[in-house]
């Protein structure tokens, strides 16, 4: 399937553009990327997302859809005879926007603190609350693929794409803190299934290589260092 | 004989500003029972009439906005029936719908809402969130908050969550929009509404000084955006009450505590909103589910208090 009035406003590292890339390529939409630096293009930023002003932002036929989650059910719906996203039952539905909701309201945003954090007592403090999410993950794993290789079954779903985006961030705060957080011994169902996932075809032709996010990284971390934006 | 196994007692109830109710008791006996079950019942312990208190579904067998119906549930669920003595079980078993909710939740408000608007029966549970009880743990273990939705045993937390969940099990009068990009829309909003007015809101009457300044002009901000948004139509879903005006509603029972704790007046700066309110609670469904303004502002009196805010 093929459109040729989509536009994706996003930068090449962030895992919230990844989703948007992730759910377009399931569906196979052909799309113009713009790799957005925010201070560069800030009048588009400005004009398709004047309230949060943020990335990524999908813009179909002139008309702009924001927020990672809301974009990724948007594709799912606009483009209905495609392969699902969502799963087709009303409650694991629900489960999947659920978990979804908390990976972005309470887990995630706990690895970008632990990365740019140096106090030992905030790391330990913020591991300990990593481990025990990843744990609950764990659990949803296991309830929602129900003995299948994904969170959405046999194909990458919602939530597979909700949490496989951010795995790459999670691998360079791993490297950088030096801690192992998604452990084999401790959560394997999970950890079989981010090996899976980066494994497959189509992800690997959306999200960044590490070693590209580890450089970023460092640039990020001197520019903090250096006094950010002023 | 009647599987259903419930007995509903139904009688008026007034409230009272300290929210006890008392009732005029007029017994109504729905449904037939076996003798073992009026026995089960008056020997039940934690099954019995102290569990629960519940308004009926909206709409469908709505005997007055006063009325509240108890539910003493048998303790036995209906899906463990033995199938030989009860040759009913084989026909569908009518939909278990439970709400773990609070008076003056917002949140709980909008499941209100949108149970009411779609006309389904279910059992309302007031819970005690000083002192939360074990079920509530159970069906929510990660976040321990209502409102909690429990659909024939199995639960659904977080309100935009199971309104959407509402809107797509119960297909008759639709919430959210059938056009894709009218739904991101609306979802837009709505987490826009989550995002800026509930936690502006909660600063205003938590906090002092500069910082209460600076959520008053975040919560006025926020309105005001939204009062665009709103532009000329009647509703946020346009002609017909939706996903939108649902999500927003419920927080205009707390503007009154907002505005007195916070000394202003939204309708100073949003005067299209508090049209578009007072539009809205003349829907049955929301006049029904919103909590007193009042009683609301007595209730944050009894927080500030016990949060040691001034």
């Amino acid at each position: 399937m093929e459109a040729s009035d989509v536009t994706l406003l996003g930068m090449w590292a962030c895992p919230y553009v990844n989703r948007a890339q992730l759910a377009l390529k399931i569906k196979s939409i052909t799309y113009e990327f713009i790799d957005d630096n925010p201070h560069e293009r800030r009048e588009m930023l400005l004009k398709y997302n004047p309230v949060h002003k943020k990335i990524p932002i999908l813009i179909h036929g002139d008309k702009p859809v924001c927020e990672s989650l809301i974009i990724v059910q948007y594709i799912d719906d606009a483009w209905a005879n495609g392969p699902s996203i969502l799963p087709s039952d009303a409650y694991d539905r629900a489960l999947a926007r659920f978990w979804a909701a908390y990976i972005d309201d309470k887990w995630y945003p706990l690895v970008k603190v632990l990365r740019q954090t140096e106090k030992q007592e905030e790391r330990t403090s913020l591991i300990q609350k990593l481990s025990e999410g990843l744990m609950l993950l764990e659990e949803a794993f296991v309830n929602c693929s129900k003995g299948k290789p994904y969170f959405g079954g046999d194909n990458i779903g919602y939530l597979d794409i909700v949490l496989g985006s951010v795995l790459g961030w999670l691998r360079v705060t791993e490297i950088v803190v030096e801690v192992q957080l998604l452990d084999e011994t401790k959560t394997p169902g999970l950890a079989k299934w981010a090996d899976r996932f980066c494994s497959d075809d189509a992800v690997k032709d959306v999200l960044p290589e590490i070693d590209s996010l580890l450089e970023l990284n460092k640039k990020i971390q001197a520019f903090i260092k250096a006094g950010g934006f002023k | 004989m009647d599987d259903q196994r419930r007995l509903v007692v139904t009688g008026q109830a007034v409230s009272s500003p300290t929210m006890l109710f008392y009732f005029r008791f007029g017994w109504s006996l729905i449904h037939m029972f076996r003798s073992e079950l009026w026995k089960d019942l008056v020997e039940a312990g934690s099954g019995g009439p102290t569990m629960a208190y519940g308004r009926g579904g909206g709409g469908r067998n709505n005997k007055g906005s006063n009325l509240l119906e108890l539910v003493y549930l048998d303790p036995v669920s209906p899906y463990s029936l033995d199938p030989e003595s009860n040759p009913k079980q084989e026909e569908k078993m009518l939909d278990e719908v439970i709400l773990l909710d609070a008076y003056f939740s917002m949140f709980g408000m909008r499941v209100r809402i949108a149970l009411a608007e779609k006309g389904v029966e279910y059992e309302y549970r007031e819970q005690n969130l000083l002192n939360k009880g074990q079920y509530l743990l159970d069906m929510n273990p990660i976040h321990k908050k209502i409102p909690v939705l429990i659909h024939n045993g199995k639960p659904i937390c977080e309100s935009l969550i199971i309104v959407e969940y509402i809107d797509e099990v119960w297909k008759n009068n639709p919430l959210l929009p059938s056009d894709p990009y009218q739904r991101a829309q609306a979802r837009f909003w709505a987490d826009f509404i989550d995002k800026k007015v509930n936690d502006a809101g909660k600063r205003i009457w938590y906090l002092k000084g500069e910082q209460q300044q600076a959520a008053k002009e975040e919560f006025i901000d926020a309105l005001q955006l939204l009062e665009t948004e709103l532009g000329d139509k009647p509703y946020f879903g346009g002609d017909k009450f939706g996903f939108v005006d649902l999500a927003l509603i419920p927080f205009y029972c707390w503007f009154h505590a907002y505005e007195t704790f916070g000394n202003f007046s939204t309708e100073e700066h949003c005067p299209k909103l508090i049209e578009w309110a007072e539009r809205c609670e003349k829907i049955e469904s929301v006049s029904k589910s919103l909590a007193c303004p009042i009683k609301v502002y007595e209730f944050v009196l009894i927080l500030k208090k016990k949060y040691g805010v001034k």
